[in-house]
């Protein structure tokens, strides 16, 4: 399996460790193993388009997950990115799949970072869960246009 | 992390609208609250939190369900359009809630 697909499996598989009482650390390793999953599906797919192949794991290591979030953010507000004349279904599963990764790294950083926060099964299971749709809804949104601008802009830093 | 300016949202009328699209939740929402803060990267945010029926947490339908939940709070708000914030959702089960003295939740 692909690097993406190990870490949701894995994601799911701390989660369901123990569900009746699960430890905390397993429940904030599935969160951060949930979002680094969507976070390297995406560069996956983006630097496959990359011709050489032994140029694709650099290619890999430019992403930022500040800039991530940023583009992701920027397809969420409907002011910045309307999508006019897109079909509306290929829109609502694109921006299922940006919510998910700003979603997720924010739950990333709480659960990789902040002891004051304590889990529960069902708040880890949440966000394996929104991993897993934003996985699903990207793989019948992956060749649209507008998906592989999306994969464009998480390279893009904003000027400042 | 740093605090949101006094005055940034107007806290009533937000709450209005959230009890607005609160009923247009279904019956697996027990409770919903919300907290408007910094989020990790100290942009402004809205966190809600959602206790669901221990039904509607069952892995079988948690995805349907925090995926039904997203989309109403999402066009009945528009957080980012209409209020600048950026959403994030947080899920329990009843029976969880109820083990837990946590009254960020209740």
């Amino acid at each position: 399996m692909a690097y993406h697909d190990d870490l949701l499996q894995q994601a799911f598989d701390l989660v369901h460790k123990n569900p009746e009482n699960p430890t905390q650390a397993d429940l904030r390793r599935s969160v951060s193993a949930a979002y680094y999953a969507l976070f390297h599906l995406l560069i996956s797919e983006t630097v496959s388009h990359w011709q050489l192949d032994s140029s694709r794991d650099g290619l890999a290591r430019m992403f930022e997950h500040r800039v991530m979030a940023k583009a992701s953010d920027k397809i969420l507000d409907s002011r910045l990115f309307p999508f006019t004349g897109e079909d509306p279904v290929v829109v609502q599963k694109l921006r299922a799949v940006a919510e998910a990764f700003v979603q997720l790294q924010d739950k990333r950083h709480l659960a990789d970072y902040d002891n004051a926060t304590q889990w529960t099964h069902t708040e880890a299971l949440s966000q394996v869960t929104t991993a897993a749709r934003a996985f699903s809804a990207w793989q019948s949104t992956r060749h649209e246009t507008i998906a592989q601008n999306y994969l464009v802009s998480l390279l893009i830093k904003p000027r400042s | 992390m740093a605090a949101l300016p006094t005055g940034f949202v107007n806290q009533e009328k937000l709450a209005n609208e959230i009890e607005r699209a609160r009923k247009k939740l279904g019956p697996e929402v027990v409770r919903l609250k919300h907290t408007v803060g910094p989020n990790t990267s100290d942009e402004p945010a809205i966190y809600f939190r959602i206790v669901l029926t221990d039904s509607a947490s069952r892995e079988e339908t948690l995805g349907d369900v925090i995926g039904q939940i997203s989309r109403v709070l999402f066009d009945e708000l528009h957080p980012y359009e209409n209020w600048g914030l950026k959403p994030y959702l947080s899920f329990r089960s009843q029976s969880e809630q109820a083990n837990r003295d946590d009254p960020a939740w209740a």
